[in-house]
């Protein structure tokens, strides 16, 4: 074998890298030929054409795209100068949940929802517990074709009663949660939607009508900690919360108490005062427990006792339906009539018994208890 | 970044970098005019850069600019005004001649000659080994380093050390040796030090706590906290072989055998005793002692007792848990235990207790889900169980849940003493005659057991590195099926498969849930907190709430109850997960460890979906020198990397096949280093012929290894590892013997630093390719058969014209 010099050998393993990238670049393109990214798309309801590409409207994040580029949540592409959404029919997720698991506990107890999700988030939490479906693209899962009418007909067929929208960011594919909800809506089904809540308003209030219940994530009380845990900020969500509320979807608020991040008791009574203050005494908050996943493997499940003392805070700031997720604790997940006192709704793990509540009313005192029941 | 400014990063970097650059000032391999040629640079450019920053901080302030990156501005002003004080600083310090003249021993000249060179060429052999040692268990601790990235940190360590020795190639003559020598070695010690100790505030300044770190990141700050360590390490062995040209082997030979004597005393005695920084402390200690001997004036004794001071001061201040703790904010340190077994850290937050091994968050008290979950899921399956087998984890809980069934005798085994120890400390447990202790390996406890079990329950960490994988193979759950009977259940568990399980995921899952199908009839998977899978000869059910009212079983639980759980969501869980389980994907085997292969590359695809393109090119780099050098240095390449080869397989076989992971390993790295002495000892003790039949040594270790592996469910464990015992001295010797070969004995004809990088650039290639590439994908039993051909091939056709 003739053996070649330092040199050549620098030089053709240069020369052949560069094939390989200008190879990428051909294929790249030479596939990109139809008039849609792919059979799993459509165009997006909420975009800009600008001079520097299309932005996006949908989230706070307006991410401006360029021709060939993706979204920062990576299911919005620019092809042609046209927004797609290819989050179009194409789930990567597909079971039937019981509603608690949402956690949703003032809506529908007992029965189950057919949930959703395709890849993509417009976040990128570092303890996601979905991260194999919220940091990826559509083009990356192995996913089922399921378009917005086989969707409700396949939650007819489970005898689930809603559809959720859940998992990875059901914003991220709004469109085909849209086109879903408005024929579930037709079929007499209702519309869950399991979300972080950074929506920007415009798209938020065309979608509320055809939302019955939604559990949003108030991570945090703090803008800094959005941005370091979650690359997002607070104040959308936060708005999110007022217009849902404006727009009579039920809403619960789910609020995980990550150690050293989200468990500083002075931040916890601000969010609980800031919901007091906003008309939200009413709403259920679930504070739930953490579990290391993903990014965040280095730090210990949360204390029990951490929680039951974010509880103490939220009671004594005047929330009404305060709840402990993801824990053993008897009597964590049950429903007290903030009247009475007596117990309305006991619940064992996903199971629910309705044992004081009749009606949407305390059987004892006769109390109304807000929530969608029935 | 964590903090505002980089103030202690900034400071510890450049007065680092600063001690290296005197250091080899000092060896000559860079002038003094050129190192404060750059330092003045250096002052100067930050001292332009902070104030330009300054005056336009003033102008935006004065005119009222508004300017929109004024925080970024000011971020920056300040960063450069640490730096600029910091040089600053060192400026100062040039005039350091008194302090150093201090760490001088007295009674010892400056010239080499005189002074006993073994002497140094053993400290730096003992400081070496276990400031390696210690640094990459500290940093894998800091940085949650898993197998994946200490290999990576072994490998670079060894390049780091072999570009420390090619830079002393450029050494023409030091006036003060000894002095040089002296400082080196003080500088290696207190950077490792400082390094060891401030790790974490050094993580906390950039990365956000408790976060895992993508693993460049993790491997470039690893590289940066070692440079100074190994650099300094290959510099010291290449200014010792400089000097004493003549007698490099006797060097050769005195470092390694003190590599042995450090590597013992930290594996079977230091670190029984100490924690890392305590231990890290205790080397300084015994370099003192052994550099002021032979204690000639009261003056000698001042550094000992200095180092000494600082010990115990550091043991009565607690100093080592604070330095913990800048790693674990909100969590208060109870202890830090370290042992063979690896690194222990116990840490509380309100009433519950966190349990950590080696950084790594193994459990925490007050989870009674998980355990309720663990037990009787499993247990349920059994209609009448009287012996139950728990490996591992007992006192997370399981235990107690254990005690539920009265008439139940339990064999806990726990391959970890040292956890069980600590956990036995910390964590109370009510006392019962019905459960045995075992404290050994779970695979040479199978092989003996004479009785069945009717359940057996398994808390093992994933199927994630190569040990933990001989949890999941083929040859294990054979073994588990002669202890288990017709009827008897086995059951463990993985993390969840969620609502979408990633392609590695689901490979890494399906190859575990095949490997079993192939030994027990029936397998089922209940969806839980985690999945737990149930295995058995008999039939298994997924009705877990009607099984649990069948045999009365979780009136005294908490979780796992009839009331609390729901058989339609366990069927429609384990129909969706069965669904999934990809059915033609390859079992797992003691040999071909696929999962392995496949939670590596779900754990890089956290960061980045290119990374696999990443490591295996940064992986063929390691190999350029090979294909870009000629003659000596290529010949000496090949055999640090066969050497090298031979005795990562050594150590994964012992691990694999008989179970030993701590302190076997540390004999045998240990009986390597003395491997190494007696080869570079007896070359000029062998003939012609005998030097010929040397050089196949290394093709026979792999052949060995191979019959091994080949015979290794006929032959008994014992004879296995003294074979691989022997197959690690042999390929050490041939590594100690052709070094010599290859530079030269007598006079030598290569400079002994420059096949002394060579070595452990081999050495590093040879780590990272075979742990990380050849093994995941293509199984330890076609690894060594490739090795055994190439090396072969190698050693008959290039060793012998290039050594000649």
């Amino acid at each position: 074998m003739k053996r070649i010099s330092r040199r050549d050998f620098l030089k053709r393993s240069l020369m052949a890298a560069g094939g390989l990238i200008a190879l990428k670049h051909l294929s790249l393109t030479a596939f990109a030929l139809d008039d849609k990214p792919w059979r799993w798309s459509r165009e997006a309801m909420f975009y800009t054409p600008t001079p520097r590409g299309v932005r996006c409207r949908l989230c706070p994040n307006e991410c401006t795209i360029r021709s060939g580029e993706t979204s920062q949540c990576r299911n919005r592409v620019n092809y042609n100068g046209k927004l797609f959404s290819i989050a179009y029919g194409n789930p990567c997720a597909v079971h039937v949940d019981p509603i608690e698991k949402k956690p949703l506990y003032h809506f529908l107890p007992g029965s189950t929802t057919f949930s959703i999700a395709t890849a993509g988030c417009n976040f990128g939490c570092l303890n996601c517990q979905n991260w194999e479906i919220s940091q990826v693209s559509p083009r990356d899962t192995r996913n089922a074709e399921l378009f917005p009418q086989q969707v409700v007909s396949q939650a007819l067929l489970s005898g689930s009663k809603t559809i959720s929208y859940t998992y990875s960011e059901p914003i991220t594919f709004y469109e085909y949660v849209y086109d879903t909800a408005v024929i579930a809506r037709q079929k007499g089904l209702g519309n869950v939607l399991v979300s972080n809540g950074y929506i920007n308003e415009e798209p938020l209030r065309a979608l509320a009508p055809l939302i019955d219940a939604a559990n949003i994530d108030l991570k945090s009380f703090s803008n800094d900690i959005y941005l370091k845990l979650n690359a997002g900020t607070l104040e959308p969500v936060l708005n999110t919360l007022r217009v849902l509320r404006q727009e009579n979807v039920w809403v619960e608020i789910t609020n995980l108490v990550i150690p050293s991040w989200t468990d500083d008791f002075a931040m916890i009574r601000k969010m609980c005062q800031w919901l007091i203050a906003n008309n939200f005494a009413d709403v259920p908050l679930h504070f739930s427990r953490f579990f290391p996943l993903y990014k965040l493997t280095q730090l210990p499940q949360t204390p029990t006792a951490t929680l039951i003392k974010a509880r103490e805070i939220a009671q004594s700031c005047g929330l009404k339906y305060v709840y402990i997720g993801n824990v053993a604790l008897p009597g964590a997940s049950d429903t007290l009539c903030p009247s009475c006192g007596k117990l309305l709704v006991e619940r064992k793990g996903y199971n629910a018994n309705m044992i004081g509540l009749s009606n949407g009313k305390c059987r004892h005192c006769g109390a109304t208890i807000p929530g969608r029941w029935s | 970044m964590n903090g505002p400014y980089y103030l202690i990063p900034i400071a510890f970097g450049l007065a680092i970098y600063y001690l290296l650059g005197s250091i080899l000032v000092n060896a000559g391999v860079f002038s003094r005019q050129l190192h404060h040629k750059f330092w003045n640079y250096l002052l100067l450019l930050v001292f332009l850069g902070c104030a330009v920053l300054g005056v336009l901080l003033t102008i935006n302030i004065n005119y009222k600019l508004g300017w929109g990156y004024i925080r970024t501005l000011l971020v920056w002003h300040v960063q450069l005004g640490i730096a600029m004080s910091v040089v600053a600083l060192i400026h100062v310090l040039w005039h350091r001649g008194y302090f150093f003249r201090f760490l001088l021993p007295k009674g010892k000249t400056s010239d080499l000659d005189r002074a006993d060179y073994r002497l140094y060429a053993f400290l730096l052999g003992l400081l070496s080994v276990s400031l390696q040692v210690l640094l990459i268990r500290q940093f894998g601790k800091v940085f949650q380093g898993n197998e994946l990235l200490v290999t990576w940190v072994i490998g670079l360590w060894m390049v780091l050390s072999g570009v420390g020795s090619l830079l002393g190639l450029r050494i023409k003559g030091i006036a003060k040796p000894v002095a040089t020598v002296n400082k080196a070695l003080w500088f290696m010690y207190l950077s490792a030090v400082l390094f060891c100790f401030f790790s974490g505030s050094i993580r906390h300044a950039f990365f956000p706590s408790g976060v895992l770190i993508p693993p460049w990141y993790v491997i470039l700050m690893m590289a940066l906290m070692m440079a100074p360590v190994a650099l300094t390490a290959g510099l010291i062995f290449a200014i010792l072989t400089a000097e004493k040209a003549k007698d490099y082997q006797v060097i050769y030979a005195t470092e390694s055998l003190g590599s042995f004597i450090g590597g013992l005393l930290l594996s079977l005695v230091v670190i029984w005793f100490f924690n890392t920084y305590m231990a890290i402390l205790l080397f300084g200690l015994i370099l003192s002692f052994f550099l002021a001997y032979p204690f000639v004036s009261w003056r000698s004794y001042t550094v000992p007792i200095a180092v000494g001071a600082a010990f115990f001061t550091t043991m009565i201040l607690k100093v080592d848990k604070i330095a913990e703790a800048t790693l674990l904010p909100g969590q208060q340190v109870h202890l830090i235990s370290d042992s063979p077994y690896g690194s222990v850290t116990v840490t509380g937050s309100e009433d519950q207790l966190n349990f950590y091994t080696d950084g790594t968050f193994i459990f925490g008290t007050d989870n009674p889900i998980y355990c309720e979950e663990t037990v009787h899921y499993t247990i349920a399956q059994h209609p009448n169980p009287q012996r139950v087998l728990l490996v591992s984890g007992g006192y997370t809980g399981l235990l107690d849940e254990l005690q539920k069934y009265e008439h139940v005798r339990v064999d806990y085994i726990e391959p970890n003493p040292h956890l069980l120890k600590i956990c036995q400390r910390y964590i109370a447990q009510s006392g019962s005659s019905n459960i045995d202790i075992y404290k050994t390996d779970i695979r040479s406890y199978l092989r003996r057991c004479k009785v069945f079990y009717d359940v057996v329950i398994l808390t093992l960490p994933e199927p994630s590195s190569i040990y933990f994988n001989r949890y999941y193979s083929l040859e294990f759950f054979q073994l588990l099926a002669q202890c288990t009977g017709s009827n008897g259940v086995v059951g463990f568990s993985l993390p969840q498969m969620g609502n979408y399980p990633s392609t590695n995921k689901l490979k890494a899952y399906s190859a575990v849930v095949n490997t079993v199908q192939r030994v027990f009839r029936n397998v089922e998977v209940i969806a839980g907190e985690r999945d737990y899978l149930l295995a058995s000869n008999a039939p298994l059910r997924v009705d877990i709430a009607q099984l649990l009212t069948e045999r009365n079983i979780g009136l005294a639980n908490v979780f796992v109850r009839p009331d609390f759980l729901s058989d339609d969501h366990f069927k429609l869980r384990n129909a969706f997960i069965q669904s999934q389980i990809i059915r033609d994907e390859r079992v797992n085997t003691d040999s071909i460890p696929s999962s392995v292969l496949q939670s590596t590359l779900g754990y890089m695809s956290i960061f980045s979906r290119r990374m696999l393109w990443i490591a295996l090119l940064a992986s063929l780099i390691l190999l350029l020198p090979f294909v870009l050098t000629k003659g000596g240095f290529r010949a000496m390449y090949g055999v640090g990397f066969a050497g090298s080869a031979s005795q990562t397989l050594v150590l994964l076989s012992v691990q694999v096949i008989s179970g030993m992971l701590y302190g076997a390993l540390g004999m045998l790295v240990s009986l390597f280093m003395v491997g190494l002495a007696i080869g570079v000892m007896a070359h000029s003790r062998l003939n012609l012929v005998k030097i010929h039949a040397v050089r196949y040594i290394l093709p026979a270790t792999f052949a060995l290894m191979l019959f091994i592996w080949l015979l290794r469910l006929y032959l008994p464990v014992w004879l296995m590892v003294a074979m691989l015992a022997l197959a690690n001295i042999s390929a050490a010797f041939a590594v100690g013997f052709l070094y010599v070969e290859i530079t030269g004995s007598g006079v030598p004809q290569l400079k002994p630093a420059q096949t002394y990088a060579a070595d452990l650039l081999g050495s590093a290639a040879a780590i990272v390719l075979v742990t990380l590439l050849l093994i995941p994908l293509i199984g330890i039993l076609y690894t060594i058969m490739a090795l055994t051909l190439t090396n072969t091939v190698f050693f008959i056709k290039t060793l012998n014209v290039a050594a000649r």
